[in-house]
This record gives structure tokens, sequence and C-alpha cells, in this order.
């Protein structure tokens, strides 16, 4: 019985099996050539991710075939009326897809594996970690679409609504929707976590898997099969008017509402406060410097508020932290409070508030785009703007000329030179601007905020205040809410339009011109940007002993001849988060250099496992430049 | 060709040299007290029927009548919501899949993979059926003069039905039941496909129930006739027996229309008649009375006239009874 079925099964949609293997195959293949040409991912792993689509989108036509062209076809009567139950027939259909989509599941993990083996160590424990997670996912999600299948007509709206649901839930709410239950599986650290099992993920997967099989079988079976045979029959075009209708209204609302779950005000005791503009600050504990930080932070934040047209930034909060470095500063988390949260060791005798007002600039930025800004292809506008105001508020003399390279904005010159000479020299490509994060992992986002520094100084010189302005109040001034909206705003209006909007250019027009500026400087400063230093040095694990599976780090770094001006050398290391390559300031571990002339061979004695990875470079701060330079960012495994 | 006879069969469609039919009970198929409610609309409402071996059972009645309710019923499709099913000897509420591989059957709409062909059909078929018998279902597709190697979706609505009879009779089955057979087809096709099942029941002895609501398959075709009528058997019995039992009373002279009292009627002191349906033509008060035949001999009542009546009109009598107190 189940032989016969079965094989009425593979006979009717044996070519569409083919034809979905061969499709899994292209899939496949894509999806290795991009993970392999992106460095952002970080391993071929990754593409045991991009494929987990690639499997759903085989279970929706799976499925399709096998439940929905069934009921469409009214066939379902044909065998409801032979000798066989309804249950056998809800069986071979949902096992054999899963049989079908489990193959294609176990070829794609044996080749990524193969692949991903010659450069990765696997230990068992690890495959099966990594199985559990891809093959549960695929697993779910192949059972959702074959209970969707018996949706019949309206499967289509359901995927819809529930995609809506899904954004607005993410969107809306402070819940990581697609970080959480069993997208943890296959998102965040799914090809680098090889010990611990997401348990929780995992069981709440399995249960899900379980409830889509029973009401999948509900949903065959009740009313002797009339519902599935109901829902089973061709869409009428006054159903489909008032799906579409259901559907534009629920997107709609979605839309409409953008506020975020308001959250509660967050606020701090013994804390000296400042006000001004759109702006409060507060600084704590109370002091005289703190009150003069809250001040001065308050009119600078204010100010900018002001001339980017921002009406509302979210109440900043600064807290004193004594044992850390007087150049680095750590965002605070407030944990579903309302609020901009920074630490900083203002009371450090070489605590630059200029540096800190930078910082600050970027911080207060994303929050009020409520993290838009930090789109790469123009996220040469934020690291710029951010040095920009910093010293057009705080510098020196706010009158200079920043186009003056003998004037007090050299040093912002040079970094822009050492920056351009690291990676894109001459900046003609608009792709130059668009990888800006490369470009920061090599330089360091001092140097890059430099580089964007006098890309906004060229085009002030070019297009005068008032147009510069509105493009900066069009780019990091604008209302950006979260939701679609603002997704839909700036697929329809991306930066280079806004540039055009405001200044009358465009790329092919102002990349000349910021180049000809880089150009006039690297002349003028040739012979300083000569001295400045570069760091060099190299990192690699080493085993404890020969039976261990412990590493320690060794380094070897050697001063560069003209370090005269460098300061604090340190080697800066740590895990990466997830699979970026960027470790969290908080996260990063700093080891002290000496400035001696000789190389320096030396270990940081601590354990690292088989396959961690480490992120690491060598920084100093350069005096000249009145930033720290770095040798750049590097990514390695521990094998 | 005139349609009023039907053609001739090709050739005989039951197997001149059959397989031993397994034993098969008296009773092939009662239903006891059975009921099927669709929230508080009773489909079937009570229904006790009995067909025994060798006959063929017309169950009649008007559309929405609960016929094809009744048969997805006897062919567990659907659950009964009340009472038993008596099948080859076997009684439970709901068929079994042993019981239902002893059933031939044959739906109103015949609903088959449309990518498949005959041949491809029977394959399929046959591994639900421990009884299948190739050779016969091949030799029927030869007799019904029905393609091979067509697709189904390319096959007239008779030839369709002549493939899921053939199908139906492969397994040589104890009982054959038929929902609607002939609906959808010309007249031709529909006197073809009576004239296939006679074949078979007096080739064969067949056990046949088939469900219609045209009197003329049931005039034509049928030994033993069910009545349904909103869910309940209004009649059961021999055809012969039943145009036999109802007259039609009809008063000579129209009365004093004041005079409304549906009782008041020639038999409507005596138990032994039964007044299916009372209406008025002219003025004149009219009844369809049934009674044992052997009580239509004596002399009408005075006054009034009494006549046999067509299959037909006792089918309507039946089926539109809606009591005695509207004329």
């Amino acid at each position: 019985m189940t032989a016969t079925l079965l094989a009425k099964e593979l006979r009717q949609h044996g070519l569409a099996l083919f034809l979905l293997g061969f499709l899994n195959l292209i899939g496949l293949g894509l999806s290795l050539l991009l993970v392999g040409q992106l460095p952002l991912f970080g391993s071929m792993l990754s593409t045991l991710q991009a494929e987990c689509w690639f499997l759903a989108i085989t279970a929706v036509i799976l499925c399709s075939r096998l439940v929905v062209v069934e009921y469409q076809a009214q066939t379902q009567l044909f065998l409801e009326a032979l000798p066989l139950p309804r249950s056998r027939v809800f069986a071979v259909k949902y096992f054999l897809g899963l049989f079908v989509v489990g193959l294609f599941t176990v070829c794609i993990f044996g080749v990524v594996l193969a692949i991903s083996a010659r450069t990765e160590e696997f230990s068992q424990n690890f495959i099966a970690l990594l199985f559990a997670r891809f093959g549960l996912f695929v697993w779910l999600s192949y059972g959702f679409f074959f209970m969707a299948g018996f949706l019949g007509k309206y499967r289509w709206a359901y995927f819809g609504l529930i995609i809506i649901a899904m954004l607005a839930l993410n969107s809306l709410s402070d819940f990581e929707f697609f970080r959480s239950g069993p997208f943890k599986l296959v998102t965040g650290d799914f090809p680098f976590e090889r010990n611990l099992w997401p348990t929780n993920a995992l069981a709440m997967t399995g249960i899900l898997i379980g409830i889509l099989f029973v009401v999948a079988w509900m949903l065959a079976s009740s009313q002797e099969g009339e519902v599935a045979a109901k829902l089973g029959e061709r869409i009428s075009y006054r159903e489909k008017i008032t799906l579409i209708v259901v559907l534009i209204g629920a997107l709609a609302t979605f839309i409409l509402v953008d506020a975020k779950k308001p959250k509660q005000p967050y606020d701090t005791t013994d804390a000296a406060s400042a006000s001004h503009s759109a702006v409060t600050v507060k600084v704590s504990p109370q002091s005289d410097a703190a009150q003069q930080l809250a001040d001065n932070l308050a009119i600078d934040l204010g100010a900018m508020t002001d001339f980017l047209g921002i009406k509302e930034l979210p109440p900043v909060f600064i807290t004193e932290r004594r044992d850390l470095d007087a150049d680095n500063f750590e965002r605070g988390i407030l944990a579903n409070a309302e609020g901009i949260a920074a630490r900083t060791n203002f009371a450090d005798p070489e605590w630059l508030y200029v540096d800190f007002l930078e910082y600050m600039v970027g911080e207060a930025l994303l929050a009020h785009s409520n993290g838009r800004i930090g789109y790469e292809p123009s996220f040469w506008i934020v690291d710029g703007f951010c040095l920009y105001w910093a010293h057009h508020r705080a510098g020196e003399s706010p009158e200079v000329d920043p186009l003056d390279l003998d004037g007090a904005r050299q040093n912002l010159w040079l970094r822009a030179l050492y920056g351009s000479e690291n990676y894109a020299q001459p900046l003609t490509r608009q792709q130059h601007i668009e990888r800006w994060f490369t470009w920061q992992r090599r330089s360091g986002h001092h140097i890059t905020a430099g580089v964007g520094w006098s890309g906004l100084v060229s085009l002030r010189g070019e297009v005068g205040d008032e147009k510069f302005r509105a493009f900066l109040t069009a780019t990091l001034g604008r209302s950006t809410p979260k939701n679609i909206t603002t997704t839909i705003a700036d697929l329809a209006e991306p930066t280079e339009r806004r540039l055009t909007k405001s200044t009358d250019l465009d790329y092919s027009t102002f990349l000349p011109i910021w180049n000809r500026q880089l150009e006039r400087a690297r002349a003028a400063l040739s012979d300083e940007v000569r001295t400045l230093p570069r760091l060099v040095g190299s990192f690699e694990f080493v085993p404890q002993s020969e039976a261990s599976r412990s590493f320690t780090g060794e380094f070897r770094f050697s001063a560069p001849s003209n370090s005269a001006d460098l300061l604090r050398p340190v080697l800066l290391y740590g895990e990466p988060v997830n699979f970026y390559p960027e470790v969290p300031e908080s996260e990063l571990n700093r080891y002290p250099l000496s400035l001696e002339p000789g190389e320096q061979n030396d270990s940081v004695y601590q354990d690292f496992t088989a396959g961690t990875r480490v992120s690491y470079t060598f920084s100093a701060r350069h005096q000249v430049l009145g930033c720290p330079i770095i040798s750049g960012w590097q990514l390695i495994e521990v094998r | 060709m005139s349609t009023d006879t039907a053609p001739p069969l090709p050739e005989s469609t039951s197997d001149p040299s059959p397989a031993a039919e397994p034993d098969v009970p008296d009773v092939v198929l009662r239903t006891h007290n059975l009921q099927r409610h669709f929230g508080k609309f009773r489909a079937v409402d009570g229904l006790d029927l009995t067909v025994r071996r060798g006959q063929i059972y017309g169950f009649l009645g008007q559309n929405g009548a609960g016929k094809t309710t009744t048969i997805r019923m006897l062919m567990g499709i659907i659950k009964p919501s009340g009472g038993e099913i008596e099948l080859l000897g076997e009684r439970a509420r709901r068929t079994s899949l042993s019981q239902k591989q002893q059933i031939g059957y044959v739906s109103q709409y015949q609903h088959f993979y449309p990518w498949m062909n005959g041949e491809m059909l029977g394959r399929f078929v046959s591994g639900f059926y421990p009884t299948w018998d190739q050779q016969e279902f091949d030799r029927l597709l030869k007799v019904l003069d029905l393609p091979r190697d067509r697709r189904s979706s390319h096959l007239s609505g008779g030839m369709r039905m002549k493939l899921a009879l053939a199908i139906a009779l492969a397994p040589r089955p104890a009982l054959l039941i038929l929902d609607e057979p002939t609906s959808g087809l010309d007249p031709v096709a529909q006197r073809e496909f009576i004239d296939i099942i006679q074949h078979q029941a007096q080739e064969h002895g067949r056990t046949t129930f088939f469900s219609t609501h045209r009197i003329e398959e049931i005039d034509r075709a049928a030994d033993q006739v069910g009545i349904i009528d909103k869910g309940k058997l209004r009649y059961e019995g021999g055809v012969d027996f039943l145009k036999k039992s109802v007259r039609r009373v009809t008063e000579i002279e129209a009365r004093d229309p004041t005079t409304t009292d549906a009782n008041d009627h020639p038999y409507a002191d005596t138990q032994r008649f039964e007044v299916l349906r009372a209406s008025e033509n002219e003025g004149r008060r009219q009844w369809t009375v049934k009674a044992d035949p052997a009580f239509w001999t004596a002399r009408s009542p005075l006054g009034h006239t009494v006549e046999p009546m067509s299959l037909e009109d006792v089918f309507i009598a039946y089926a539109s009874a809606r009591g005695l107190d509207k004329i």
C-alpha cells in the first residue's frame, strides 16, 4: 500500500524533484562563491546559513507539489474512495517530502563540510552540533510549508501575514525575533560555536516541528478532509480582492505604527546636569569637572541638533570610569530604557574633550537614526562629520579655514593622507568610499574619519555652507523611524541622489574635487607624510604542549624607526562577536608594548582553544596626527 | 441509431470463466438506524436499508435527499454520527479497510490523476486490492472499448465513467456501489451504462447498489428500490410491488370548498391504507394512497375514481409528501 503510494508520488513529482535537485546544486554553487568571495563571512560554514533559505524555497515548491496540487486537482477524492486510510496518505506525503529535503540537506552539508575541512578543523561534537542546528532548522521550515500546503488558496496570504507579523515584532519591539528561538540556530555564532549546544533553541524548534505536524494533520483530517478540500479549491476573484485588501491593511498598519514600544525614561542620581536645545546631558558622579563636561557637551551636541535640524535626541548619560584609558570610551547599555550612555575617564590628565566629543557625536547620530547611519556606503559622511563637528566646535580656533593646509587642521589633512595611502590613492572610484569598513579595518576609524573629514570640507569648499548643511541635514538629520518606511526611503533616495539634490553634484563630479584637495594636500605636506610611521607586527598561536589543545598567542613587533611621536603602543586583541571581525571596545584586551629599538617577541599567556577566532592589531597614539594609528585588524583562527 | 433502445454490448462484460466468488452472505448490506448530522442538519436520519445477495438495489431520491452522504458512509469516507453498518456479515460503526476492499465503488465524479492513462490507473489501484484480477481488468478495458494509453484527462465523461467501472469490477467485488453513475452522461451513454450494470448482475450475480434520481433507471434495471427523502427511507421493496401498491384516488365532483379536512377521504377509516400525498385538481381533491395490491381489486368507493400510477408519479408522491393539511 505504502509502496504503491510512494511509486505514484515519485512518478508524479519525479521531474520536479530532479529540477529541485538541480536548482539546489546551482544555489550551493552561488552560496559557496558568495561566501568565498566576501571575507565578511569569516568561514565557509556560513554557506550553510545561506543554504537554509535555499532549502526553505525548496520546501515551498515541494510542499506545493505534494499537497496543494493534490487538493487543487481534487485527486484526494480519488484516494479517499480507495481502501486506504487518510493517515497513510498524509504520512507518505510528509515523510517523502522530508526525505527529499533531508537528502538535499545531507548532501549540501557534506559538500560544505568537505570544502571547509581544507581550512578548518572539525571535531565530532562540532559536526554534530552544526548538523543538529542546520538540519533541525531545515526540518522546521519544511514542516511549516507542509502545514501551509493544507491552507491551499489562503497559503500565500498566510505567508504574507506571517512575514508582516515577524517584521512588526522585530521592528516595533525590543524582541530580536530573527536572533531568537529557531532563528538562533542558524544566525549569529552558527559557524563558530564549537562546544555549546543551544539546547533551548533546539528544544523549541523540536516542539514547533511537532506542533506543525499536528496542525497539518488536523487540517488534513478535520471534518473528514472537508476543510482541506474546501481550502484546496481555486481562489475566487472576490476572495483574492479581500485578501489583497487585508494584506495591504496589515502592511499599512505596520508602517504607520512606527513608534517603538515606549521605553521607561532612564535617569541617574548624583549627576551634574545641563540642557541645550534638544539635548539634555547628565554626568555622574557630580563634580565641577562633571558639570563642565555636561555644560560643554550639552552646548555642542545642542548646536549639532540645531545645525542638522534634529528636533529630539534621547538624553545623554555619562559615567566617569577611572579604570579606563584616557582615549578609551565605552558605550553603556540601557536595558529597556531610552537614552545614550557612555563611560569615560574624564579625570585623566591626558583625556581630550575633542576626542570625546567626536565619539559622542557618533553615538548621538546613531541613536537619532535608530542605527540607520551604520549603513556602509554612506558611513564616510558619519566618520567625517564626527571629526568635523568635534573640531568645528572644540578646536582651538573655530573660525579657521579647514582647507588651509598650514592652519590648525593640518593634522586632520595628515590623517586623510595617511589613510588614503593605506587604501585608495587616488580616491577615484565610488566603491572606494562604499567599502568604508574595509578601509576602517586597515587604518582604524580615527584615520578614516580624517579621510571622511577631508571629503566633507572639500564639499563645503566647493558648494558653500548652505548647500553643505542641506546635504548633511538630508543625510544625518533626517527622521528615520524604525520601520520599513526608512528602508523604502533609503532605497528610493540613496546617498548619491541626496548629494545631487542638495549640492547639484554627483559622485562622478564630487570625487575628482575631493581627490584634487587630497592631491593638493599631498603636494604641500609630503615631507610630513613621509615621516609618519607604519606599525608592523604579527601574531600567531602555538600549542602549550604537544598533547595540548590549548594555545598561547605569540607576537612579534618592531618599533618603527620614526617612532618619536608615538605614545602608548599596545597590542589589541579579542574574540569577535558573531561573524563580524570587529571586537567591541569593551571586549578588547590591551597588551602594552615597548618602543625600544629592536624586535619584541612576547607571549600573551591566555588559553585559546582550537577553532577560536581572534582579531588583533598593533596600535599607538601618534602625537602629530592626534589619534591612534594601527597596523590593521587581522582575523586569525586558532588551529 | 435510435436512442430509445440501448445499443448492443460489444461482447459480454462478464468473465466467461470467472474465478470462484468468495462466500457472500444472503444479506450483503444492512444499515441500522444510520445517521449523519452536519451541525443541526440531519442529512441522513435513521436509515434502515437491506440489500440482499444478487439484487440490483436502486437508491432513489431527490437531489439533497441524502443519497451521496449515505454512500460516503457506506464507503467509510465519512463516519456516521450514529447507527451501524452491517457489511458482508460484519457489523460496525464505520466500514473497515478490509470491508472496503470487497466493494467496488464508482463515484458521481471521477477525480482520476489527469496524467495517468487507463493502464497506469489500473496498476496504481491494484496495489490496494488483494483480489485484483489484472486479466479481468485488461478484458474489461477491451470489452468496454477503453483506450489503455490515453490520459484520463483526454477521456470523455462516458469513457471516464466506464473506466471507473472497469476499475471497480477488476477486484471482483462482493458488492458494487455506484453513486449516480449516469449523471452528466448523454442519453446513449446512460443507457449503455445501465445495460452494463444489468449485464453484470444477470451474468455474474453481482450485487449492485446504485443511487439515482432517474425513475427510468430504476424502472429498467432495479429489482429492489429504496426511496429516500430528507434523510429518511420512505419506501423499500420491489419495484413492481411498489407500482401495484400505489393508486390515485380522485373525487368525481368538486365539493364544498369550505370542507378542508384532509383526512376526509374514502379510506380514512382504515389502517390498511396510507395516504402519501393529498392535492387538489380543478376543485376536486386527489389522494395518492398506498395499500396492499390485493385491496385495489375491490370496487372503487362511491363518488371517486381509482387509477394506477406510473413509477415517476409514485416517486413524486413519496418525494413531495408534505403532510395532508395543505390542501
